[in-house]
């Protein structure tokens, strides 16, 4: 086998080694708080990336073929898993989106968003939409899409629910869709945010909150934007060098889910604007090889996937930080390899492992094509 | 082909929309810790910080031979706040035994509790720590200091008190309260977000609090309460208003002993040795006589014609009476016997100008520089403001007033050989980690008359003890000498000097003898 691009596996585990460090320096105080052990979040995140490797090396070797011909079968999966979560998920948070397995607990909306992306790939390839039109190639994959993001949005969890949809929507772009075509989905996407937001108060709540900020500046720092407020004051503090690492004290129990969905306010705070300027390039050069996996795959299935899934990441990581500068409405999404979190580590770090997998079919497509061609390929 | 040459621009399009949402979120990020970084910082702060104070041990005092007249008391308080109380009746039983409260009281005390409330204070810190030990929700253990007197009520008028935040309030905890008080010490704590633990940080920032300085006094404890003891029974006999002594050391100026008697409260009581001023009466006329001598005015068999009845002029419109009448004295035996009439004129040989002088470079009319809070000057009007009569009238006592302590003042310089000196009430300030910040050692201002004056009037005080006016206050094997005084004080109420008050000052010259 051909050595694919190493770019996506170093930069991968480097997210995922960040991700172990800020974990620790952001999580210690509280886990010593919650279970008297500070290292409880460090380990349990350890066991996770040894899992999520272990994973990672059986996706960068996987066959292709066969993970094409069981995406249906993933898909079914990912969705009678989260029909169960909506029967008899656990509760957190004023949501319920884990499954409890006993040893370990599972976010079935990451399983779902990793089929969708697999499936989708699977099915564009099948039914070429640029050649089929919107009824028969646009309307089918969108409703698919649409009905798994309702299913997460049941439990509620608004925000997974509309990035599944903008992945898909993407996704649909990259497969060739006529721009006027996807003039529709977007339409749609608003009207379900609109009624989403009449329906359940606590997001409500939380998008005025954000308007306020937005439009006015204030914040109601005791209520609805504690946490952003808690979260401004962490990122702003740590100034140009920041506090050290481990020196942050926004961790202290100030800023709730510092070790999660808000451990890039920890990052900001310790290791100040030069360690965030390092980890926003990682992110982006995983991001830009991820693409570029896309761009240089032949095959339709290898080059949708490749590209939703890198997309979804970067849709993720986009998300969470702007949640966590205040330029989106607070909700729990984790920053992609860093949060502490174990489904989505798993899942990620396979998504890392499919597109080098993908970058090896690449080179050996290329190969080929160049021995054909007797080097006249350029 | 040509589907992969269109793939290829719409993921450079995705690409784009990516990038430039990253590069926003960055530059936001980026606004966030440069330009708002103060702000933020500022913010911080505010949140992550609390000063706890952490309070410094005040210093001792202590008498010349170093023992202790104030000190510190660590106390634990014990109270209870009824909303945390889950059970009051295992909470009493617990705590019972600790607090020696019999457990249905304090249960009854518990349940009927509101709010928070103490339930005993004062209590040793090790039972602060025992109660706090128990770990029982609802039960909290102040811990505060509290300043202690071992000699209690004795010395209060020296020493003064402090208050209840232990802030020196009146004597020489007020005087010195700078140096005893030390210096409050602070930590900064990190509150955390929502639980009520507060962290202290290895970097956390602090002050350690420095304990308060040790102010030796020059005072001798066994001496103060022997005096006390003896002036208060003085003072209970005789049903005196009020009485006060005060002991030094003349060849030093050190003060031994300063009591009052009838104890005030504290912050009222002041030390009136310091404090108040009296006319000094017959005991000013040593300094007349004094003066003669230094200047040679009169030789001490010179006679001087008295009145055995009645009031003798002498100058125009003044008028002197004695209290035990003869038809005239010897200048010696004036002063045995306290001839107003004698004295009176013996001030007019000697004139204003030099009775004033004399009476100033005694220290009367100004302060001594003892560093007492409160300390009187007495009053001496300068020669401009006195009329025809004052000078014989100031020369027996009057129309001027006098602190007890500058009267024992001038005496010393007699017993010192005409020298007079400072008076002096500390010995050492040492602050606590052994440095000496501050020492004080006997001062002498000033000679004030020579030697051979002062050795005329030890005999002539001697003769007052042994054969005068003093008889009373001969102590067998000792030599004393003295001089009564019966002073006058103005009677606000009655604007009129109605209230006679004795004020007998002896000098014992028994160390040199």
């Amino acid at each position: 086998m051909k050595r694919g691009d190493r770019w996506l596996i170093v930069l991968a585990l480097l997210l995922t080694g960040i991700g172990l460090v800020m974990v620790y320096s952001a999580g210690s105080f509280m886990a010593f708080m919650k279970y008297g052990d500070r290292d409880y979040f460090l380990r349990q995140q350890v066991i996770r990336t040894v899992l999520g490797l272990g994973v990672l090396a059986v996706c960068a070797r996987i066959d292709i073929k066969r993970l094409e011909q069981a995406a249906p079968v993933m898909l079914g999966l990912a969705v009678a898993l989260l029909g169960l979560v909506v029967v008899a998920g656990h509760m957190s948070n004023g949501a319920t989106r884990w499954l409890r397995l006993g040893f370990a607990s599972l976010q079935p909306t990451d399983i779902g968003r990793f089929a969708a992306v697999l499936f989708l790939a699977w099915w564009l390839k099948r039914r070429p939409i640029a050649d089929l039109g919107f009824w028969r190639g646009l309307a089918p994959p969108l409703l698919l899409i649409a009905a798994l993001a309702g299913l997460i949005l049941k439990q509620p969890n608004l925000s997974s629910a509309g990035l599944l949809l903008i992945t898909g929507f993407t996704m649909l772009f990259l497969a060739g869709a006529r721009l006027r075509h996807l003039l529709v989905p977007v339409a749609a996407g608003a009207a379900i945010v609109a009624v989403a937001l009449a329906t359940h108060p606590y997001m409500m709540t939380r998008v005025r909150t954000f308007l306020g900020f937005v439009t006015g500046g204030d914040l109601d720092t005791r209520g609805a934007g504690y946490q952003l407020n808690q979260s401004l004051i962490a990122i702003g503090s740590g100034g140009l060098f920041g506090r050290g690492l481990g020196g942050g004290m926004q961790k202290l129990e100030f800023l709730p889910e510092a070790h999660t969905d808000f451990i890039f306010s920890i990052v900001a705070e310790e290791l100040g604007l030069i360690g965030v300027t390092a980890l926003f390039l990682v992110i982006a050069l995983f991001l830009w090889r991820g693409l570029r996996v896309a761009a240089r795959a032949a095959d339709p299935f290898t080059s949708l996937l490749a590209g939703g899934l890198t997309v979804q990441l970067g849709l993720y990581a986009i998300a969470n930080l702007a949640v966590a500068t205040g330029l989106a409405p607070t909700t729990g999404l984790p920053l992609p390899f860093v949060s502490y979190g174990g489904s989505a580590l798993l899942v990620n770090l396979a998504a890392a492992g499919l597109l080098y997998r993908i970058s090896v079919a690449n080179g050996e497509a290329e190969a080929f094509t160049r021995q054909r061609w007797g080097g006249r390929a350029a | 082909m040509a589907h992969k040459e269109m793939r290829k621009s719409r993921v450079l399009v995705v690409a784009a929309g990516l990038f430039l949402a990253l590069l926003m979120l960055w530059s936001r990020t980026a606004w966030l810790q440069t330009a708002r970084h103060s702000h933020y910082l500022a913010r911080a702060q505010e949140n992550q910080q609390v000063r706890k104070k952490v309070l410094p041990r005040r210093g001792e005092l202590r008498d010349r031979n170093g023992r202790v007249l104030a000190r510190d008391m660590r106390v634990s308080h014990v109270a209870v706040y009824r909303p945390q109380l889950r059970d009051a009746a295992e909470a009493a039983r617990a705590l019972a035994p600790l607090l020696g409260i019999d457990v249905r009281v304090l249960r009854k005390r518990l349940v009927q509790s509101r709010g928070y409330q103490w339930i005993r204070r004062d209590l040793a810190p090790e039972i602060g720590a025992r109660v706090r030990a128990l770990r029982i929700e609802g039960v909290a253990v102040e811990d505060e200091t509290r300043r202690q007197y071992p000699l209690g009520e004795a010395t209060l008028e020296l020493l003064g008190r402090t208050n209840r935040d232990n802030v020196g309030v009146d004597g020489l905890e007020y005087q010195f309260d700078h140096e005893l008080g030390g210096q409050t010490g602070w930590v900064t704590l990190v509150p955390t977000g929502r639980s009520s633990v507060q962290l202290l940080l290895p970097g956390a920032e602090r002050r350690a609090a420095r304990d308060g300085a040790t102010l030796q006094l020059t005072i001798d404890a066994e001496l103060q309460q022997i005096v006390e003891h003896h002036l208060a029974r003085a003072v209970d006999s005789l049903d005196a208003v009020r009485g006060f002594a005060t002991f030094i050391d003349p060849y030093t100026g050190e003060i031994l002993a300063s009591a009052c008697y009838p104890h005030l409260p504290a912050g009222k009581s002041k030390n009136w040795n310091f404090t108040d001023q009296y006319e000094p009466g017959s005991t000013f006329k040593v300094v007349t006589a004094g003066a003669i001598l230094e200047e040679r005015l009169a030789k001490l068999s010179e006679y001087f014609t008295a009145s055995k009845h009645g009031r003798v002029e002498i100058v125009p419109g003044c008028f002197i009476k004695d209290s035990h009448g003869r038809d005239g004295y010897t200048f010696f035996d004036a002063m045995v016997q306290s001839s107003n009439i004698v004295l009176g004129k013996l001030g007019v040989r000697l004139g204003a100008d030099r009775l004033h002088r004399y009476a100033t470079s005694l220290g009367f009319g100004s302060l001594t520089g003892l560093e007492y809070p409160g300390e009187a000057s007495g009053r001496l009007r300068p020669v401009s403001a006195w009329q025809a009569r004052s000078t014989p009238t100031i020369a027996i006592g009057h129309e001027m007033s006098v602190t007890p302590l500058q009267l024992a003042l001038a005496y010393g310089a007699i017993a010192n050989g005409g020298v007079l000196m400072e008076p002096q009430l500390m010995r050492e300030l040492r602050a606590a980690d052994g440095r000496v910040i501050r020492r004080w050692t006997p001062q002498p201002s000033h000679r004030v008359f020579q030697e051979q004056t002062t050795a005329t009037l030890s005999t002539m005080l001697s003769a007052v003890v042994d054969s005068g006016t003093a008889t009373a206050t001969r102590v067998a094997g000792m030599h004393v000498a003295g001089k009564t005084g019966t002073a006058q004080k103005f009677d606000p109420r009655t604007r009129s000097y109605v209230q006679p008050l004795l004020a007998p000052l002896l000098f014992n010259a028994a160390a040199r003898a």
